[in-house]
């Protein structure tokens, strides 16, 4: 095969993905855009279950295994919902916060899981 | 009922229900007085037609009134508290309705308040009914234990 040839064939392939990547980008567009309009609608909803909870824990000392699970459930909630209108920061203290109820609440991990609920809330507190 | 004095009646809510001064029950299992018992649904209109969920909602005895805390949902296999709203409300013995406290809404604050009471409330429900089943009987017990195994 000639140089020629193969330059031709590599030009015609980036060509394609340079189009296929074009269709990519314009999915999450709208896939961001869906997220943003629900995030409007829902943020303070979230946000004040995290608050609740926030509270019932460190406040109220409640942590049965029912409150870590609605924690829990709010976490993954956000992470479904609005990672792709999220910084790299949020989706880790995200993660981190949801890798840490794993094992369950205890004295070695309340603080890191602590902060990860003050980021979020203070990501929900930020209108889109 | 102006915002500062909703919020306060609720962190006294709080306060009184986590030293146990307020004893909650559910309110399908209490015997609530004829005169209260036709008055303390809310106007469906005000929830957007969302529906009571029994077991969600709680009654307390407070001097000579009660303190009812109402769970309503958009469908009733919800899990509460997520996706609810909630209603406190105080009705004495002697007018026939009762009063809303509050109720969710767009404020954060009254809304995470809410939410904080209930789930206080149902942990004080839950550690109650285990402390009944853990007072009864070796055979009783025993029979429980055989019922959630079966």
């Amino acid at each position: 095969m000639s140089w020629i040839t193969f330059g031709r064939i590599a030009d015609a392939l980036s060509i394609v993905s340079f189009v296929i990547s074009l269709g990519i980008f314009r999915k999450i567009y709208a896939k961001a855009e869906t997220q943003k309009e629900v995030y409007r609608i829902e943020r303070e909803e979230l946000l004040s279950q995290l608050s609740a909870l926030q509270k019932n824990i460190w406040c109220d000392d409640l942590v049965s295994v029912k409150i870590q699970d609605q924690l829990q459930r709010a976490m993954y909630e956000y992470l479904q919902k609005y990672i792709f209108i999220s910084s790299p920061v949020c989706i880790f203290h995200t993660y981190r916060c949801i890798h840490l109820l794993r094992v369950g609440l205890n004295e070695s991990n309340s603080s890191k899981i602590r902060q990860d609920i003050n980021y979020i809330m203070a990501r929900l507190s930020k209108k889109e | 009922m102006d915002k500062q004095t909703s919020l306060l009646f609720i962190e006294k809510a709080i306060e009184k229900t986590k030293s146990n001064q307020l004893n909650w029950k559910i309110l399908e299992d209490y015997s609530v007085p004829k005169s209260v018992s036709e008055n303390y649904f809310l106007n469906p209109d005000n929830m957007n037609g969302y529906t009571v969920i029994g077991p969600g909602c709680f009654v307390s005895e407070y001097k000579s009134g009660l303190l009812l805390f109402f769970t309503f949902a958009p469908d009733t296999c919800m899990n509460p508290p997520h996706g609810c709203g909630f209603s406190l409300r105080i009705q004495d013995d002697i007018s026939e309705y009762s009063v809303e406290i509050a109720r969710t809404n767009k404020d954060t604050d009254i809304n995470s308040q809410l939410i904080r009471l209930y789930n206080l409330i149902d942990d004080k429900i839950s550690n109650h009914g285990s402390q009944i089943l853990g007072d009864t009987g070796q055979t009783a017990a025993l029979l429980v234990r055989d019922f959630l195994n079966s």
